[in-house]
Order: structure tokens, then sequence, then C-alpha cells
């Protein structure tokens, strides 16, 4: 579980105004997959990074009785100086993971063979993409944030990166943003919508992807 | 959310790994480097000093008193500087939710006391063995007076980071407004030979007592009549407890 009370969030804007992302919102987030809808810029990535605890609330607190994964797929953090072994030994570390088994893991999975020995610089992007999904497929947690998936690779290595995930599933959460309906329609049971700086959960997707688009026919405030 | 200790201990522990490989990786003689530039002053100073005055401002051998200096001005300067810039530089780092900003605050200091030891080793070898140079007198007095220098620039080092957070340019501000202090620290004098009605405001500068502590150990007859060590202390302890306090207070700024 996850638990907002009172959070509040929002960002200055070049004009001296401010954007409300988020506005006293108390909720309980169950065990659940979870599909967040909002228009650009309403504040969807925000909202992801605060349920990681990657970025505090303005007020409010936000407590977790659950193990949150890093955005699936970054890559941002890798070093392009250091080889794909050692960035994997990094994240191993820091999770407390051995080591040895992660590397073999996503060795195993990212299919890059001698370049793991490389500097990352020397790497195509689909490369890092397949090391950075590999690397997210190698532990466990309780929920897996998700900000747009993206296909990574050709058609086989995509069917095997969407069975990964979805063994993971089976005892995980997600919880995702995306733009593409399908998408949420596969991973999602219910929707939320983030509008103007308030978080509108529908038990059902449908109806939430409804919300959405009867939203998106009213321009937002401070858009 | 505060973290267990074993989580920041490994977080700690896996960034001071990285860090190591990293910061010099780009240049092959990375690590020389860092050895290079404090013997290059030591040597320079040297030279100087024999040119224009033939002996050292204490005791026999130039290089000892110029190393005890430029070293202990150096664990300052470099620890200073590389603290204020341990958010920067870790940015991406701070998306994997198990990493806290401050996490990389403590790798650097970790990272930096090693390197600077490693270097302390070397130069001193380097003088006692090539240039003749005495041996320390007290190592322990001069391991804690160094380790009371490492507290402040611990300190000072985490509130510069913390001030970044917010205003990216003091990082130039501060290096711009602390590049005297290699005039003021007693890196090339001792506090002894500046007039008395001098000596009471250059003792306000903590770090004259950090170099003069470290000189006192070492040296079995070295005179400073204003050494004060407490007085370094509070200033240690007092930035650090600043430091941590506005590093709780500023977390939801986010770094730019």
């Amino acid at each position: 579980m996850i638990h907002f009370r009172n959070v509040s969030k929002r960002y200055a804007t070049t004009s001296g105004r401010h954007k409300v992302i988020m506005e006293d919102l108390s909720m309980d987030i169950p065990r659940i997959n979870i599909g967040i809808l909002g228009h650009n810029g309403a504040g969807k990535s925000t909202f992801l990074r605060l349920l990681a605890g990657t970025i505090l609330p303005d007020s409010g607190q936000i407590t977790r009785r659950a193990k949150v994964s890093w955005p699936l797929g970054f890559a941002g953090s890798f070093h392009r100086g250091l080889t794909g072994i050692e960035n994997i030994r990094f994240v191993a570390r820091i999770y407390g993971q051995d080591t040895e088994r992660v590397v073999e893991y996503v060795r195993e999975f990212a299919e890059i063979d001698d370049f793991l020995y490389m500097p990352v610089l020397t790497y195509s992007s689909g490369m890092v993409a397949r090391l950075a999904f590999g690397l997210s497929m190698s532990m466990n947690f309780d929920y897996y944030l998700v900000d747009e998936i993206m296909a990574v690779g050709d058609q086989r290595f995509r069917q095997k990166s969407q069975e990964a995930f979805n063994t993971k599933l089976a005892k995980s959460n997600v919880i995702m943003v995306s733009h593409q309906d399908s998408v949420l329609k596969q991973y999602c049971d219910v929707g939320a919508v983030l509008h103007n700086g308030r978080l509108t959960v529908c038990d059902d997707l449908q109806q939430a992807m409804d919300l959405h688009s009867e939203n998106q026919k009213h321009p937002a405030i401070g858009a | 959310m505060t973290a267990p200790l074993t989580m920041h201990a490994r977080v700690v522990g896996a960034l001071v790994l990285r860090e190591a490989r990293v910061r010099h990786g780009r240049t092959q003689f990375g690590y020389l480097w860092a050895i290079v530039e404090p013997v290059f002053y030591v040597i320079m100073l040297s030279a100087l000093f024999s040119a224009f005055r033939g002996r050292a401002p204490f005791g026999d051998s130039m290089g000892v008193f110029f190393a005890t200096g430029i070293l202990t001005y150096h664990l300052f300067r470099n620890l200073t500087q590389q603290l204020g810039g341990a958010f920067e530089a870790n940015k991406p780092l701070f998306n994997y939710p198990v990493i806290q900003q401050i996490d990389a605050v403590f790798a650097r200091v970790i990272l930096e006391v090693a390197s600077w030891s490693l270097i302390v080793l070397v130069v001193m070898a380097f003088v006692i063995l090539v240039l003749d140079g005495p041996l320390p007198n007290d190592i322990l007095q001069c391991v804690m007076a160094s380790a009371l220098v490492i507290l402040m620039a611990s300190g000072i080092g985490l509130i510069n980071a913390v001030i970044r957070r917010k205003y990216f340019a003091w990082g130039i501000m501060f290096n711009v407004a602390t590049s005297p202090l290699l005039f003021v620290s007693c890196v090339f004098y001792t506090l002894e030979s500046i007039p008395s009605q001098f000596r009471w405001y250059l003792a306000l500068n903590p770090l004259v007592h950090g170099v003069e502590g470290v000189r006192m150990g070492y040296y079995l007859n070295y005179r400073s009549s204003e050494l004060d060590l407490g007085y370094l202390l509070w200033w240690g302890v007092g930035s650090v407890f600043l430091g941590l306090f506005l590093e709780r207070f500023t977390r939801s700024i986010e770094l730019q």
C-alpha cells in the first residue's frame, strides 16, 4: 500500500504563477494495476515520481509500505564511460542483490553479448534500451512504475520482453502512464485521471478513459 | 521516510565504487595528476624560498613545511568543492528510489578522504626520502588536526551542495570568495611570524588552526601560541549540523 495524506504539489512557472499538479490529495493506493490518464503537462510523470519518493510533495505526507521500482527501462543513470557490467553491478549493489546473479540475468536477457564488456558509449540506442529493460526485469518489486512503455528491439525481443513483464505481474502490480488506450487496456484494472490538480479514480478503466476524453474538450487551467 | 542504516550503507558503498571508477577514468594518468599537483606546489615554493630567503620558514626542511601546509589546504579545498557538486553530478541516479541525495555527499567524503590519504602518503614519502625531510614527531596529533579539517570541510561542503540545489552559481562564487584562503591560512609562513597585532585576526580563520595543528604534531619544537583546536572543532560541529539541518528542510527543492 502507498498512502497519500493531504499531498499538494505545484510548480512555479516562468510567468511567476503556479501550476497546480496536485491539491490536497488523500488516498490509499491498493495493490492493483492502475493506469493514469491526463493531458500533456497535467503532472502524470510528477505523480509517478511522488509515488516512487524521488521527489517530495510541497506539503502533506506519502508513506510507502511497498517496494516501488525505478521507472521501467530507465537508462538515464548509465554512466557512458563504464561498461554494461559495471553499470549493472552498481544497480544490483544499491538494491542489495547478488551482483553476479543480476549480471547473469541481464546477460541472458539483453543478448548484447560481448558489448557487456564495452563502455556504454559504444552501444546503439537499442542496446542501451535492452540492457535497461533487462535490468528492470532482474529484480522483484511490489509496484512497477511505467512512464510510457517503449517498444524495444525486433519482434522476437518485444515478445520476450512482454512475456517477462507478464510473469512479473503475477506477483507485482503496475502503475502506468500511457497515451495508448490499447496498452492501458492490456495491463490496467482501474484508471485514474489527473486533471487540474485533482485525481479522480474510476473502478472501471473505460469510465476513466471517457472522463479523460471529456476533459480534453475543456481547456486546462494554467496550461 | 528515513531509510534504515544498512540501506544507506550499501548505497554509499556502491556510490564510492562507482565514483572511484569514474572520477579519473577518462584520462589514463588521472590518479597521477592528483599527486602531481601538490608535489608541484611543494617544489615550486621550495625553489622560490631557496632563491629569495635561503631557508624554510620553520625547521630545516622546506619540503616538510610546505607539504604540511599545502596538503592540509588541499584537503579543505577539494572536499568543499567536490561535496558542493555532489547533487548535480549524481542527478540521474536519484531516479532510483533507494538513493537519497545525502548518500552522494557521504560517498564523496569517503572517496575524497581516501584519495587524499593516499596522496599524503606519496607526497610525504617523497619529501622524507628524496628531499631528506624529518619524520613526524606525533602522527596522532597530525591525524587529529586533519580529522578536524575533514569535519569542517565536510560541513561546509554539504552546505555548498544544499545551496546549489537552488542557486547553481554558488559553486563559482564560493571558489572565488575562498581563493584568498591559500594566502591567509599559514600555508607558507608560521602564525608566530605574523606581527602580534594581526595574529588575532588571522586566527579567526579556522583553517589556520588546521594547518598549525598539523605542524604542531609534526615538529617537536613548533610554537603556536594562538593555536586552538577547540575553535576548529566548533566550526566543524557547527557547519555539519547546519548542513544536515539545511539539507533536511530543502529536500523538496528539485535539482535544476
